[in-house]
């Protein structure tokens, strides 16, 4: 694919090296010469050294030929400027952004940026699930009797399927906790119904594990 | 009897009071409207006169928060005159679209995204191109007065 970077980062380095062992056509725009010169000398990666907020720059960088956009400026506005551009004026098929500010996502979704990637937000929620995980840790008992939580996606052939969570002999010490159905989450009751392409989160003693799984699968 | 007959004063906020806004909030203070400044460096309200009768908020002009603690909601119109294009870009959307606020007035130096902008709704002005403009009317009328 070709990839126009956009950014002044130090970072990006590593960014860049990634994309290009991947095969990958990157050309960067950047207001910073010295990251325009070790990426071409490190992988000969073109450089336009400019604001990629002026459409005179993006097009010395030929993004009519781009598919995607990255956009890693340090300031929210001037990320949103870039990307509009690019896909009102240049049509370009993807445009991914870093977002400062996490109350923006939203807004710039609206505003046509594809993905938006928040550096905050990503670390708010891997702290939220470490929460959470380190909670299900301290519920679960350990030792002898440990507690292991196993997913089990069903299929066609599932000998389950269409079947009350009731009428599965699951042995003791075994539930399922949740089914995870179309991307949400439901607490199943004795009378849910099993479909095609559930994700069961089944919670068991590590003993009987393999048995209720293979019940299932 | 008009004595009990009160008008609601029109509500303005500017938002960026450097080089470019701090002239227009100067004007706007001596107007009878209601004022509220909005700008990311506390130092530019200590120049405001104490008398000042306006709401000052320091705070990202592309914050949402800073927005909803300002109080935008309702407001007539907003000026963005922040020293920065893409910045003025920013939160001239953002006050249209999630605010309904459609009086929304970005400064922009760079004429080459003009055209993006005035095709998404975003009203534009050219602090350079008014200049520009003035000096051509002045001097077409001098060339007409000879």
């Amino acid at each position: 694919m070709n990839i126009l970077l956009i950014s002044a980062f130090e970072k990006s380095y590593f960014l860049a090296k990634t994309l290009c062992g991947q095969g990958h056509h990157i050309t960067l725009i950047s207001k910073d010469q010295e990251l325009c010169r070790s990426l071409y000398e490190a992988f000969d990666i073109p450089g336009v050294l400019g604001d990629a907020g002026n459409p005179e720059i993006l097009e010395q960088a030929d993004i009519s030929k781009m598919d995607v956009l990255i956009a890693l400026c340090e300031n929210d506005a001037d990320n949103l400027v870039i990307c509009e551009l690019a896909k009102r004026e240049y049509h370009i098929k993807s445009a991914i952004s870093i977002v400062s500010n996490p109350a923006n996502i939203a807004f710039f979704k609206q505003n046509g940026v594809d993905y938006c990637v928040s550096e905050s937000d990503l670390i708010d929620s891997i702290i939220r699930k470490g929460d959470i995980s380190n909670n299900i840790r301290k519920f679960l008992p350990s030792g002898d009797h440990d507690v292991v939580v196993h997913e089990v996606i069903l299929n066609a052939k599932s000998p389950v399927l269409n079947k009350k969570i009731w009428e599965i002999p699951l042995p003791p010490q075994s539930i399922v906790g949740c089914i995870v159905r179309d991307g949400r989450a439901l607490i199943p009751q004795g009378t849910t119904e099993c479909r095609n392409n559930d994700k069961l989160i089944v919670i068991a003693a590590s003993s009987v594990m393999q048995d209720a799984v293979s019940l299932l699968s | 009897m008009g004595i009990f007959h009160k008008t609601k004063k029109p509500s303005i906020v500017i938002i960026g009071c450097g080089h470019f806004g701090y002239p227009i909030v100067q004007f706007l203070l001596e107007q009878d409207i209601r004022l509220t400044v909005i700008d990311a460096n506390p130092d530019v309200f200590a120049k405001m006169p104490l008398s000042l009768n306006g709401l000052m908020v320091t705070g990202d002009g592309t914050d949402p928060d800073t927005l909803d603690a300002a109080g935008i909601t309702g407001a007539d119109a907003v000026i963005a005159a922040t020293n920065d294009d893409a910045a003025n870009i920013m939160i001239a959307q953002m006050i249209k679209q999630r605010y309904h606020i459609d009086q929304v007035i970005a400064r922009l130096y760079d004429t080459s995204k003009e055209k993006t902008y005035r095709e998404l709704g975003v009203q534009v002005i050219n602090p350079a191109m008014l200049f520009t403009n003035a000096c051509f009317q002045t001097w077409n009328k001098a060339v007409g007065e000879v």
